[in-house]
């Protein structure tokens, strides 16, 4: 049996040899019907139509990362060839002094940061006392978003201290084939620094990490376990301190808002793998150097932006924060176990010249703080002015008619129970209400 | 009770007795009652199992039980084939339960063909675990479609024993192996019950799947035990052997009692004596059920396609309704139901609050719904196996049950019902697979490519390391695969799972969308779409009928908006098959028999629509849909033009005899293979287009050629076997034609004509007669392989 013949002949023929910058993605990806080359004229149409539809997408990827001619690796990536004992591996490797820009922020600045609330507010004990000299900052680009066994990371950016220096070190892959030295030079780098920090890397950069390591069985639950290591998501801080600032809290959108980065010709990120095809396909390099400056970017942000971030938790500077900020860290304290430095967040806040929204999200935050600092009369004051200013807040009027009854204000405690049931009758309130009325009557 | 009470056993006594229905009872057997025959578990089982068991009233195991825990301790691969109830369960889960109460670091893997299934064996399994004391430490769960995301992290990380399907396994767990560190580094026993459903394109697929699953258990150091279980098929240790590539050890002799089980084939009365038209088999199954359920008896109707159940349902629903009773009592079950809908109804069973069930064969696999006391079969299920599997439905527990086979007018129902012997005393059929599937194999190295890249000079399921190498370097050229250093990888951002579908159609489900509730209703497979929701269509869920007002055929979506018709729709098809490549033939004489790869094209023609009860037609319709096209294998029967000429009638007699020939070729072939009618196709060869007339004045020249071609694509082998045994199949043909009773031909014996005058039927005799003379009349003969089947 000729199986390559029968191959082509019953699944189709591959691309042409010599591969043009828009070659069309091959009609195989997904398995359809089967098709035949000689007689088929409809489904050789259909399959043409998908072809051309793929050509497209394609090109527009390719024109996209620009593809460029097939060169030398080494003419467009910045970096050098390594020796390492599992053979040679692609390194670019950049050193920053304490006093370089990225943006509007310092690198070094992270370094002199107070990190006293930081484990607090990330709700992880193991980040107590967290040094910036502990921490591998970690950022990869990988072939799909897909956490499967076939998705490869082929380009590992790792950011560390060295004494007053930042070292960006990215290890970049030339061929699948220089996975294993690429896994042993992140192992070694895993063995110096014990904490990790990321941005959505709980979820992504970790797994896909931890999937290469066993697939090169290095992976070992003692020293090679991402997951288990401490971990300093910035993700899940940004979302809590900066949620509802501005459009979303990607990393692209932060350091644009926060940090005052803006960049050129930047690889958006869903045509990462089409660059390591591309380069794979037709060795055109262009692209690669694209996703190493684009990996470069973001570790050096994931940097600033940590600062910025223990710098806008650090309690000392509160004063300076924005209302709606200091709002979300008060909400994030309260929830962490905080609850007096919450309150002292919240008594700071500038109420009056706060725009009326965000008033009343104040004074909600301020009666549950209250509640959870067991501060009657601020928790009194607070629903009272929530309902001052928001009327038909049934809930507000229900909370403030309990804290009433406590304090035994009878009086007003039945004015606000019965203005609570008129707005949303509930069997509670009506208890409430009948048991206040009974009260009322006995007094 | 409204209705007069009556019981199982008078329902027996009429119906054998003919006083239930007319029509012919052509066979009335009784099988059993058996009598247990028991053996002894190992000593050394721990305690708490052998306490847990007899709780349960498992003092001993009945013999195979006994033989089936022996080997799975002695480290052999087990195939199971004993009947339905007869325990097969507690064969794998003795010794793996005993094994992980002994060493809670092993894992094992159940594989079951579908979600209800591994949903049901999930609480067979719990219980005996809990009971067993193990229920704190050993973590039992299911993996599927429903499992949250929450919970699939507990289950990587604390199944000991994972039931799961083989489509969750494919796209799920294998593809995420590195994830299922912990099960499989220690994975020591796969479970795969329910065998003889992975044959034809589905096995071939399970074949390439399990091959996956080896390959990564070896990469993580584990080489499994695989312990199966197959209902009663001629071949279990062969396709064990074939679906996992190792060697099996066969259980086979049951020790399990089992009660009386009545089984009547019944042929439905002949309506039109001149044509020989019997009466509808949906009618007839409909009829003996409401018997059935009328005399308190629970029921199972099992009929061939979605559209006859949902005709029985409606008829039974309507006859309860009359009487006054809900029509909730009966419940219709089929695979394009929502899940909830499934569960709900199988709930019902269990509880008793559903009296009847219609079903395609979703139910056929052993669900544990309590026990049924009757199975109405209503058409002969394509399969030996199939039949003693919905059989086994009825009577599961100890007591008397009742089988009715109901014939159709399908030739194939029309023969066995004739012959009873060869349906009740028959070894089952064969089941086939073909690894070498050239979609299936390309598909599965693209998967395998994903999960662990190819290393130079490895050998890929069923294939030489050369072959390997030939499909990997194909799979290059398409920019699927890299090579680096020998080692091929996975170089493509899809996820290649989520583009196969192991149940062989390829192509993505249709939602079928009620417009007035804005709500799916159902999912059909691509290929059903063309058949059942074309433009007009009606479609029908649940007993209700709706129609399709819009197909859009892009976004595999379906309209559907209720109606209430008198009618109902089947659509027209046309079909004509395209030779790529001849892979053998041989000469006899004026005919050339070959076998090879075809292109088959279907076109949709139209619809008609066909009136409930009386069956008329009352009008037709376009279908305007592309057609479909399917790379598949083919065996052809060529006539010489000098043989078409000496035939001693015109043109279009002739035609017509070939295409009465092909008919009763086509069921011949399916009973001498055994494999269902609907796996095979048949066609004519083409009028040529052009070319001089070759007989009759004015006629054009035409290609006397009969295609009969395997109905899956990329095809299972059925081709080869039919070649290799055509004279006893051409032989059992014409004995088909020759010995129905109609006598002037009729639509069982050479099937959809324009009129039945008895001219073909003699023309086809006579052709058949000549073309046999020139199988005998050829020098050398090939050696006379018995064809494979009942007839063996």
């Amino acid at each position: 049996m000729n199986l390559t013949a029968r191959l082509t002949r019953t699944l189709g023929s591959g691309p042409a040899a010599t591969p043009r910058a828009a070659e069309p993605e091959p009609a195989l990806a997904s398995v359809s019907l089967g098709h035949a080359s000689p007689p088929a004229p409809r489904l050789a149409d259909a399959l043409a139509r998908l072809d051309r539809a793929r050509a497209k997408v394609a090109a527009f990827a390719l024109a996209e990362v620009g593809g460029g001619p097939p060169r030398p690796f080494e003419d467009a990536v910045p970096g050098a060839l390594e020796d390492t004992e599992a053979g040679p591996l692609w390194v670019a490797e950049e050193r920053l002094g304490p006093g370089e820009r990225h943006g509007s922020r310092a690198v070094g600045a992270l370094r002199e940061r107070s990190t006293d609330a930081l484990h607090r507010l990330v709700g992880d004990e193991r980040l107590r006392g967290f040094r910036a000299e502990d921490a591998l900052f970690l950022d990869i680009e990988a072939t799909g978003l897909d956490h499967g066994a076939g998705t490869l990371a082929f380009v590992v950016g790792l950011a560390y201290y060295e004494g007053e220096t930042l070292v960006v070190r990215q290890l970049v892959l030339r061929e699948p084939g220089e996975e294993r030295a690429l896994l042993l030079e992140l192992k070694r780098a895993l063995d110096r620094f014990p904490c990790l920090v990321s941005f959505n890397g709980k979820s992504y950069d970790t797994t896909v990490l931890e999937n290469r390591l066993v697939m090169q069985r290095l992976y070992s639950p003692r020293e090679t376990a991402l997951k288990l290591r401490p971990h300093l998501d910035l993700l899940h801080l940004s979302r809590a301190l900066y949620g509802g600032l501005w459009e979303d809290t990607r990393l692209q959108t932060l350091e644009r808002e926060v940090l005052g980065v803006h960049r050129e010709d930047d690889i958006p990120g869903h045509l990462v793998p089409s660059c390591w095809f591309t380069w794979l396909r037709h060795k055109s390099p262009d692209p690669i150097a694209g996703v190493v400056r684009h990996n470069r970017d973001d570790v050096l942000t994931m940097v600033t932006l940590a600062d910025r971030l223990l710098a806008e938790s650090a309690l000392d500077g509160v004063s300076d924060l924005s209302p709606p900020l200091a709002l979300n860290l008060a909400r994030l304290l309260g929830r962490r176990g905080s609850p007096t430095d919450a309150a002292r967040v919240l008594r700071g806040l500038p109420l009056s010249e706060m725009p009326p929204r965000l008033q009343l999200r104040a004074l909600r935050e301020s009666a549950i703080c209250a509640r959870r600092v067991g501060d009657h009369a601020w928790r009194r004051e607070a629903l009272s002015a929530l309902v001052s200013r928001s009327p038909s807040d049934a809930l507000a009027w229900e909370e403030l008619a309990l804290v009433l009854e406590r304090e035994r204000r009878l009086g007003e405690a039945l004015v606000a129970a019965r203005r609570a049931q008129h707005l949303l009758p509930t069997d509670a309130i009506a208890r409430r209400l009948a048991r206040l009325e009974r009260r009322a009557a006995a007094s | 009770m409204l209705f007069p009470r009556r019981d199982l056993d008078d329902v027996i006594s009429d119906l054998a007795g003919g006083r239930l229905l007319p029509g012919d009872v052509t066979s009335h057997q009784v099988r059993g009652p058996h009598p247990p025959r028991y053996g002894a578990f190992p000593e050394d089982l721990a305690p708490s199992l052998r306490e847990a068991l007899a709780k349960r009233g498992i003092e001993r195991p009945y013999l195979h039980q006994e033989a089936a825990i022996r080997a799975v301790r002695g480290g052999e691969h087990v195939v199971l084939t004993t009947p339905t109830a007869s325990g097969k369960t507690l064969c794998y889960n003795v010794p793996i339960i005993d094994r992980i109460l002994a060493e809670p670091e092993t894992r094992a893997l159940y594989v079951f063909p579908t979600k209800a299934l591994a949903q049901d064996q999930y609480h067979g399994v719990k219980r005996l675990i809990d009971a067993a004391g193990g229920g704190g430490t050993i973590g039992t769960y299911t993996f599927d479609g429903d499992t949250p995301g929450d919970a699939r992290r507990a289950v990587r990380d604390f199944g000991h024993i994972v039931i799961t399907n083989p489509d969750m396994l494919h796209s799920g767990v294998l593809p995420q192996h590195t994830k299922w560190l912990k099960l499989f580094e220690n994975l020591r026993y796969v479970v795969i019950d329910e065998l003889h459903n992975y044959r034809g394109i589905f096995g071939s697929h399970v074949a390439g799947l399990l091959r996956r699953l080896r390959r990564v258990c070896r990469f993580h150091g584990s080489d499994p035990q695989f312990i199966t279980c197959s209902a009663t098929i001629k071949n279990p240790v062969e396709l064990a052997r074939t679906l996992v590539g190792v060697d099996f050890t066969h259980v086979a002799e049951s020790g399990a009692p089992s009660g009386e089980h009545h089984i009547v084939t019944y042929n439905p009365p002949v309506v039109n004596k001149s044509l020989g038209i019997r009466a509808g088999a949906v009618t007839s199954a409909y009829q003996v059920a409401r018997s059935l359920i009328e005399a308190g008896t629970s029921t199972i109707v099992f009929a061939g396609s979605r559209l006859h159940v949902e005709i029985i349902l409606k008829y039974l629903r309507e006859a309860l309704v009359r009487a006054n009773l809900s029509p909730d009592l009966v419940q219709g079950y089929r695979g394009g139901y929502l899940p909830l809908h499934r569960r709900r109804i199988e709930a019902g069973l269990r509880a008793g609050t559903i009296r009847g069930v219609v079903t395609t064969n979703a139910l056929e696999a052993g669900i544990d719904i309590g026990s049924l006391d009757a199975a109405v079969i209503c058409g002969f299920p394509g399969s030996i196996a199939s039949f003693w599997q919905q059989s086994g439905r009825a009577g599961r527990r100890a007591g008397k049950s009742l089988t009715v086979l109901v014939a159709s007018s399908a030739s194939v129902d029309q023969y066995l019902v004739q012959h009873p012997d060869v349906l009740l005393g028959a070894s089952p059929e064969q089941a086939r697979i073909d690894p070498k599937n050239l979609f299936v194999m390309v598909d599965h190295a693209k998967c395998a490519a994903f999960e662990l890249p190819f290393e130079p000079d490895e050998a890929f399921s069923v294939l030489t390391p050369p072959e390997t190498k030939e499909v990997l370097e194909y799979l290059e050229s398409h920019g699927v695969v890299n090579e680096s250093a020998g080692r091929f990888h996975w170089m493509e951002r899809v996820f290649p799972a989520h583009h196969v579908s192991l149940r062989g159609i390829s192509e993505q489900n249709f939602a079928v969308i009620d417009v007035a509730r804005d709500k799916v209703i159902a999912e059909v497979d691509f290929r059903s779409t063309h058949t059942t929701l074309h433009q007009h269509a009606i479609y029908h869920v649940d007993s209700f009928q709706y129609q399709v007002e819009r197909l859009d055929y892009e976004n595999h979506k379906a309209f559907v908006r209720k109606v209430d018709p008198d009618y109902y729709t089947t659509a027209m098809t046309y079909t004509r098959v395209a030779v790529l490549d001849e892979e053998r033939s041989d000469r006899r004489g004026l005919v050339r028999l070959a076998h090879g790869e075809v292109l088959v094209t279907t076109k949709f023609v139209g619809f008609k629509k066909i009136r409930f009860h009386t069956n008329e037609t009352i009008g037709y319709g376009d279908i305007h849909l592309p057609d479909l096209e399917m790379h598949t294998t083919s065996f052809w029967l060529e006539v010489d033009r000098e043989l078409v000429l000496a035939m001693p009638f015109d043109r279009q007699t002739f035609v017509d005899a070939l295409q009465a020939i092909s008919h009763a070729l086509e069921t011949s072939a399916a009973i001498a293979l055994m494999c269902a009618e609907r796996d095979l196709g048949r066609a004519l060869g083409e009028d040529a287009a052009d070319g001089p007339g070759a007989g009759g004045a004015g006629a054009r020249a035409f290609d006397p050629t009969i295609y009969l071609y395997d109905a899956v694509p990329g095809g299972v082998g059925l081709a080869p076997e039919i070649h290799k045994g055509f004279p006893a199949i051409l032989a059992r043909a014409l004995e088909l034609l020759g010995d129905c009773a109609c006598g002037t031909g009729c639509p069982s014996c050479v099937g959809p004509m324009p009129r039945y005058d008895g001219v073909v039927r003699r023309a086809a005799l006579h052709l058949g007669r000549a073309l046999t003379a020139e199988l005998e009349r050829a020098q050398a003969p090939p050696p006379q392989i018995a064809p494979t089947g009942v007839f063996a």
